[in-house]
């Protein structure tokens, strides 16, 4: 069986190489320029945020654990050692940060999953047209409606940015089961958006998210 | 195993075959003999593999356009990160200025002092602004008159130096925005669930439209035995203070002092 490279997302921003800026600055930051170490923060932080809220499916806990993140990774900065990238390391407190939150949901009540995806100021961009809105809405939607045994490993492989052995350590179950349930979570994502495709556009613009929209059921 | 099943089967294992080669993930040789059985083809391995490749594209594209919206509040990742970097303090106050971490610590609301230090940040510029926050003893608690005593008897102390950053502003009103924005998104679950917290400090410009109300000459002698003064028109002081669940604010104006809701608080001067 040959074994052909599948297509590569395209504009996928976590695979941008800032490895090298990033380990200047993290052994600055470990010497203890506080400079440095504001630096990669400020680089880092709207992505977990992003992270935090994918996991997490509320703003106001979100923004918390994505600030307890950010202090976890000062205080945490000598223990770094390397052996992973900046950004893999700071996705990884960030999810454990989030997984806490988590355990700890059941003693509280939450907000409506998704809510900071049709909340005006939240994460709506006034630069969106409506479609490129809507089909965000719907994406976001298709994910929170995952069960959490699929949405999480989704979440940190496809928004994190984590490998397989990362997650599977995280969430605490065998490498083989979360290979299984990113799969069950991706195909599940392609049959939930296809069963309610977006209006079409008069100009035939497609996005990415146009096209997950329009992709056929398995 | 039924023909049903062994479709299902077929069906995930093709799943797993191309969500792995979207991820550029060997398979297992158990794996590759098992879809031989079943006579999976590259091809159609390819072709679930796109489908795979789309809905991963897609999820990587909506992350990157919200974190493309949240880079573009400069002011509140700024804050967050001075935050973050101030809140490594050994104090068991400044552990966090998350609120899940207060809840889950039941670590006391930060106090947020604004203060004139216009000597404390370069490139704030002489008249600037620093919302500087403190959590430890620095900010020591006095009562309400107490602080206007002391206002009255004893020069202030100046902002310790180690106090966190919270932001900058232009002007003391924009300040106390600053401030106020701090304790927004910091404040405690506790806060969001009393009345007052709900109707009294939900929304920004309800805090705006008290904090003007307040501003307005009030009745009473101030701590020289003279009227309290209305807004100061050139503030050299301004505290803003969060006890509990609200903010408490001190505006010093040319030797008069407004005390708004204040309970706890000491003064912060001029650095």
């Amino acid at each position: 069986m040959r074994d052909r490279p599948a297509p590569q997302p395209p504009n996928h921003r976590v695979g941008v190489d800032t490895s090298d800026r990033d380990d200047t600055l993290v052994a600055a930051a470990r010497d203890g320029d506080g400079r440095a170490m504001e630096q990669l923060l400020l680089s880092h932080r709207p992505r977990i945020v992003v992270i935090c809220r994918r996991v997490l499916r509320d703003d106001a806990d979100a923004d918390d654990a994505a600030q307890e993140t950010l202090v976890a990774i000062v205080r945490g900065i000598a223990s770094f050692d390397g052996r992973s990238s900046f950004t893999t390391w700071s996705h990884r407190v960030a999810t454990n940060v989030c997984l806490d939150e988590l355990r700890r949901r059941g003693r509280r009540p939450v907000g409506q999953p998704g809510e900071f995806d049709q909340v005006e100021g939240g994460l709506t961009d006034p630069a969106d047209d409506a479609l490129v809105s809507d089909e965000r809405r719907r994406l976001a939607a298709a994910l929170d409606a995952l069960p959490d045994e699929f949405r999480l490993p989704v979440v940190l492989r496809d928004v994190a940015d984590l490998d397989y052995a990362a997650i599977a350590e995280e969430l605490g179950v065998p490498p083989g089961t979360i290979r299984s349930r990113i799969s069950r979570g991706r195909a599940r994502l392609a049959a939930l958006l296809a069963q309610d495709p977006p209006s079409g556009d008069p100009d035939g613009n497609r996005s990415a998210a146009t096209d997950v929209g329009r992709i056929e059921p398995p | 195993m039924t023909p049903d099943e062994t479709s299902d089967e077929r069906d995930e294992l093709l799943d797993l075959l191309a969500s792995l080669r979207t991820d550029r993930v060997e398979p297992d040789a158990d794996e590759l003999d098992r879809a031989r059985e079943l006579g999976i083809t590259d091809d159609e391995i390819h072709q679930r593999a796109a489908v795979m490749t789309r809905v991963r594209a897609g999820l990587g594209a909506m992350a990157d356009r919200d974190e493309e919206v949240l880079a573009r509040d400069e002011l509140a990742t700024r804050r967050s990160v001075q935050r973050a970097v101030g809140a490594d303090h050994p104090a068991p106050t400044a552990r966090t200025t998350s609120s899940a971490a207060r809840r889950s610590l039941r670590i006391p609301s930060p106090l947020v002092a604004v203060a004139a230090a216009t000597a404390i940040i370069a490139g704030v510029g002489l008249g600037g602004w620093i919302v500087a926050q403190d959590s430890s003893e620095q900010l020591a608690s006095t009562d309400a008159d107490e602080s206007v005593e002391a206002e009255s008897d004893a020069a202030p102390p100046a902002l310790p130096p180690d106090v966190p950053v919270v932001g900058t502003a232009a002007t003391p009103d924009e300040a106390i925005d600053v401030a106020v924005q701090h304790w927004l998104t910091t404040r405690t679950s506790s806060i969001d669930d009393t009345p007052a917290g709900r109707e009294g400090f939900d929304d920004r410009s309800e805090i705006g439209v008290e904090r003007e109300q307040d501003l307005a000459p009030a009745a009473g002698p101030d701590a020289d035995g003279g009227d309290r003064c209305g807004a100061p028109s050139d503030p050299t002081r301004v505290v803003v203070v969060v006890i509990d669940d609200s903010p408490h604010l001190v505006v010093d104006a040319e030797g008069s002092v407004v005390v708004l809701r204040l309970v706890d608080c000491r003064e912060v001067a001029r650095a």
